[in-house]
């Protein structure tokens, strides 16, 4: 649509006054998290300074005390294992079944996709809660295994969804030529919609490990200190005695890089994603 | 098209299935029976005593669980009008200058895709009075000089605009889609027609985003209602119950007073209410899709 | 090679039939058509023949079995869809080797089958292309070759053709009759294109609203049309038609249009009406032509008539003129220039006039000579 617009003097005024506009909006939205950024590479001093330091002499003091002397490498490492083990559960639980969705009058389909879905949407604690009596009851309280169940849990559902949506894609006229040349669904699954869905599947899979690697209720809950990742550490920093600004600052950027770098791929589908495909 | 299939594709879902009956249905029945029990280290002789209904009897009518209600009410009624007029201008407005969309949507969406940890410390660090790049302007111009997240009333406002600063990018996002989704025709005759842009606005996108602003409507009120990780890192709930949402309630009663019988009635209750919710957000993007076919 | 034999075969979509009560048997190597108007339930029957639709009632065998409940792998059939459905995810060779993949056929073989599909359809140069590299044309014909490298006992399109320009169009079709001659296997083809119906095919099964109107060769439904509704479909231009009731004269019968227009009955039908009878006129263009530009007529009628419009198609003309209360369409077979207004004396060919009861639409059968 848009460009119909400006054809007079007046309206190219507004027009720049629209890009003022967008650019402070903009910044707005940026400022505050550069800022934490920027104070992860400040000494101690500068952090507390009660001047707000633009030019400060830059130190990776803070990464050296959280991920060096401090213990969040092992937050880190538990982030990645539950991140990316979920996500593999995701995909091997959720691909299958988006299959089905996709190609097969599933009986009950609905009922089913509804079951699906509330899991997403209910909160995380009311979810936490009887996961966690779970875990208790069975001892895994704790442990890898139970945030990355846990993790799970929460993302098959999008999983689901999504895939369905990029399987619809596909022409089924593929799986039909498929089928009448000889293959089984299983095989019609494996040899072409798998292939021709990887894109598709790259997408979902990020998207999935993004959430996960976010998540804090239930790593914080379940992963109790053995199993603690990354954003759980983070209350543990809050003391009573102060807040460590400089770790929780170097540790929120390393929280967020991976989440930055993948946002880039994925911009594109981003909408599709976090609407659960209502919207393209 | 489907096409039928043995089993009517169950062979498919039972993975899945599977899994869902042991890790979320079956947790949540116990969970259900533990909440007509009394379970709690307040009266030791009294746990685990069958009781029926009277958790959720005694839900009803608890002070703190409805504060918790309202606090979430509010924190709803206010954060997303404010998003949805904020997103919407923003997308109108970006979808003028369409150059610019592919630099100023990536950016702005990083709020957006941050952990919530990360957002909570985000706003706790600007927001501190002492050295916090918003708090010491503020404090500067005589605003709040007791900071921001210090006074019930101030913090409260604060885990509201931080809502609003984390999710209208999201607003945007879903309109600006599906405005650059919309036909040009209409807009190609309006213009010949001579209408200005507010007409445009009103006549054209307005009613063409229609079917949307309910998707976008109920999505928000899921998550708003779901808010839990930001909050919990700025104020834990406080100052005071300032900032107990029904989330953070339900928490504590579980995991900071430890009393499971009542807390689990309270949950099972939250998850009533998401699930209406979810019932409705299900029912809009279905009518949504179909009409889209 | 087998036939296909189809009994009492239904499709019923919720309370919608898709496909009513279908009979049809197709002999070894016989290419049959399958053409009619959009949602007519051509190609749910091809489908259903395919296995990728369940049929709701009757049968359907292929060879001497019954496949009704035989998923689409097990019916050794090859479809060509609309789309040709290519793997874009394959090059050229391995979409032909694919079926043969799943059978577990061995590597050599392979090698060897498809080098001879690549042959017969001049694809040598293509097999290592993707299909997103190739023309249409190319990418029908890969779509063909991965049906014949299966030898399957029948050969299914499904509108194969309707999604190339018209020249390709031409061209493909006389590709696909060369081919047919050439594998010798039996084939049903669907289209919705009475040309491509006419010029292919052995045998056309006509069919409109899940119904069998007519089954017959080229020739026979052209001439002889079971009903008003393929007398219409079949041809081009379409059937001129005019609502008429039976009268009796004192020249004898005729067929009267209006009060002041009327025809006489032809002979062929003469014993077959009685007086009163409503019916429906069928002429084609072909027997209306303008004195001195057609074959004179053995038995015929003439009548004159401004030109409305003229339509020049260079072998011929289509000439649109005022036949009593009504138009129709002529055709001037070996043309001259017409200019539009100009009245021009025309013969009516009464021998290939055809009739049709107006309440059933039935063709009133001729007498035979």
């Amino acid at each position: 649509m848009s460009g119909l617009s400006h054809r007079r003097g007046v309206s190219r005024l507004l027009g720049r006054l629209e890009l003022v506009v967008i650019w402070v909006v903009t910044a707005v939205a940026l400022a505050p998290f550069l800022w934490l950024m920027v104070t992860a590479f400040k000494h101690r001093t500068d952090v507390m300074s009660p001047t707000p330091k633009i030019l400060f002499s830059p130190t990776l003091s803070n990464f050296h005390e959280a991920f060096v002397i401090g213990p969040f490498t092992t937050n880190l490492i538990n982030s990645l294992v539950t991140a990316s083990a979920s996500t593999l559960l995701c995909l091997v639980l959720g691909l299958p079944a988006a299959y089905a969705f996709s190609r097969f009058r599933v009986y009950g389909e609905k009922h089913v996709f509804f079951y699906v879905l509330t899991t997403r949407m209910a909160p995380g604690i009311a979810l936490v809660l009887p996961l966690y009596m779970f875990f208790q009851s069975i001892g895994l309280l704790g442990t890898l295994t139970a945030v990355t169940v846990a993790q799970t849990t929460f993302n098959l559902a999008l999983v689901v969804y999504l895939m369905r949506n990029f399987f619809n894609d596909i022409p089924r006229e593929l799986d039909e030529a498929a089928l009448t040349e000889g293959a089984g669904e299983w095989q019609v699954f494996t040899r072409i919609i798998l292939p021709l869905a990887r894109p598709g599947i790259a997408v979902t899979a990020m998207i999935s490990f993004l959430f996960a690697w976010n998540e804090f209720l239930f790593a914080f809950m379940l992963g109790g200190t053995g199993a603690q990742t990354l954003p759980a550490a983070f209350p543990g920093l809050v003391t009573p005695h102060g807040t460590y600004w400089g770790q929780l600052a170097a540790a929120s950027v390393v929280v967020s890089i991976p989440v930055l770098i993948m946002i880039w791929f994925i911009q594109r589908h981003l909408t599709r994603g976090l609407t659960f495909g209502a919207v393209k | 098209m489907t096409r039928k299939t043995p089993w009517g594709g169950w062979q498919w879902l039972v993975p899945m299935m599977a899994f869902l009956l042991i890790i979320e249905l079956w947790p949540f029945l116990v969970m259900l029976d533990q909440s007509v029990h009394y379970l709690s280290y307040t009266q030791p002789g009294k746990n685990g005593q069958f009781i029926g209904l009277d958790n959720y009897r005694k839900a009803v009518f608890d002070d703190d669980l409805f504060h918790g209600v309202s606090v979430t009410l509010l924190y709803m009624l206010i954060a997303l009008p404010v998003e949805f007029v904020a997103g919407l201008a923003l997308a109108v407005l970006i979808s003028y200058h369409m150059t610019l969309k592919r630099i100023v949507m990536p950016l702005l969406l990083i709020p957006m895709v941050l952990a919530p940890v990360v957002v909570g410390l985000v706003a706790r660090l600007n927001l501190n009075p002492d050295f916090g790049l918003l708090g010491i302007m503020l404090r500067e111009l005589g605003i709040a000089p007791e900071g921001l997240l210090g006074t019930p009333f101030n913090a409260f406002l604060t885990i509201v605009a931080v809502d609003v600063w984390q999710w209208t990018p999201f607003v945007t996002m879903i309109f600006l889609a599906a405005i650059i989704g919309m036909p040009r025709e209409p807009y190609e005759a309006a213009v010949v027609d001579g209408a200005s842009r507010w007409h445009m606005f009103r006549r054209i996108t307005l009613p063409m985003l229609q079917p949307i602003i309910g998707v976008v409507l109920l999505l928000r009120l899921t998550d708003a209602f779901k808010v839990f990780d930001q909050v919990f890192i700025m104020t834990g709930g406080g100052p005071g119950a300032a900032t107990e949402l029904l989330t953070i309630f339900a928490y504590k009663v579980n995991f900071a007073y430890w009393n499971l019988g009542y807390g689990s009635a309270v949950v099972a209750l939250l998850f009533f209410i998401s699930f209406v919710m979810t019932f409705t957000v299900m029912k809009l993007v279905n009518r949504m899709s179909r009409g889209k076919a | 090679m087998a036939k296909v034999r189809l009994e009492n075969v239904s499709k019923v979509y919720g309370d919608v039939v898709a496909v009513r009560d279908i009979d049809l048997e197709i002999d070894h190597n016989e290419f049959v058509v399958l053409v009619g108007p959009s949602g007519c339930g051509k190609s749910t029957t091809l489908r259903m023949i395919a296995g990728l639709e369940e049929i709701s009632g009757g049968s359907i065998h292929i060879g001497d079995r019954v496949v009704n409940d035989e998923p689409p792998r097990m019916r050794n059939v090859a479809m060509v869809f609309q789309n040709y459905a290519l793997y874009p995810h394959m090059s050229v060779r391995e979409n032909l080797a694919f079926g043969l993949t799943l059978a577990r056929v061995p590597r050599r073989e392979i090698d060897l089958k498809v080098a001879e599909a690549a042959d017969i359809l001049g694809l040598d140069e293509l097999l290592d292309r993707q299909p997103a590299q190739l023309s249409g044309g190319e990418r029908q014909r890969v779509a063909m070759g991965r049906a014949i490298v299966r030898h399957p006992d029948v050969f299914l399109f499904d509108e194969p053709l309707s999604n190339l320009d018209a020249q390709l169009r031409t061209q493909m079709r006389t590709e696909i009759k060369r081919l047919h001659r050439k594998v010798k296997t039996t084939v049903v083809y669907v289209t919705h294109d009475q040309v491509e119906a006419m010029t292919l095919a052995d045998r056309v099964v006509i069919m409109r609203a899940g119904k069998v109107e007519q089954i017959g060769t080229p020739d026979n439904i052209f001439h002889y049309p079971a009903n008003a509704f393929v007398a219409k479909f079949i041809g081009s231009p379409p059937m001129n038609m005019f609502d008429a009731v039976v009268a009796e004269t004192t020249d004898g019968k005729v067929l009267r249009v209006d009060s002041d227009w009327q025809l006489p009955v032809p002979r062929h039908l003469a014993t077959r009406v009685e007086a009163g009878h409503e019916v429906v006129i069928g002429l084609r263009a072909d027997d209306i032509t303008p004195r001195g530009h057609g074959m004179p007529p053995r038995e015929g009628a003439v009548f004159e008539s401004a030109v409305n419009i003229v339509e020049p198609l260079g072998s011929e003309t289509l000439l649109f003129v005022n036949f009593g209360p009504s138009e129709t369409i002529a055709k001037m077979v070996r043309p001259r220039t017409v200019q539009e207004g100009e009245t021009l004396s025309f013969d009516v060919n009464l021998e290939e006039l055809k009739l049709f009861d107006r309440s059933s639409g039935q063709a009133i059968e001729r007498t035979r000579a």
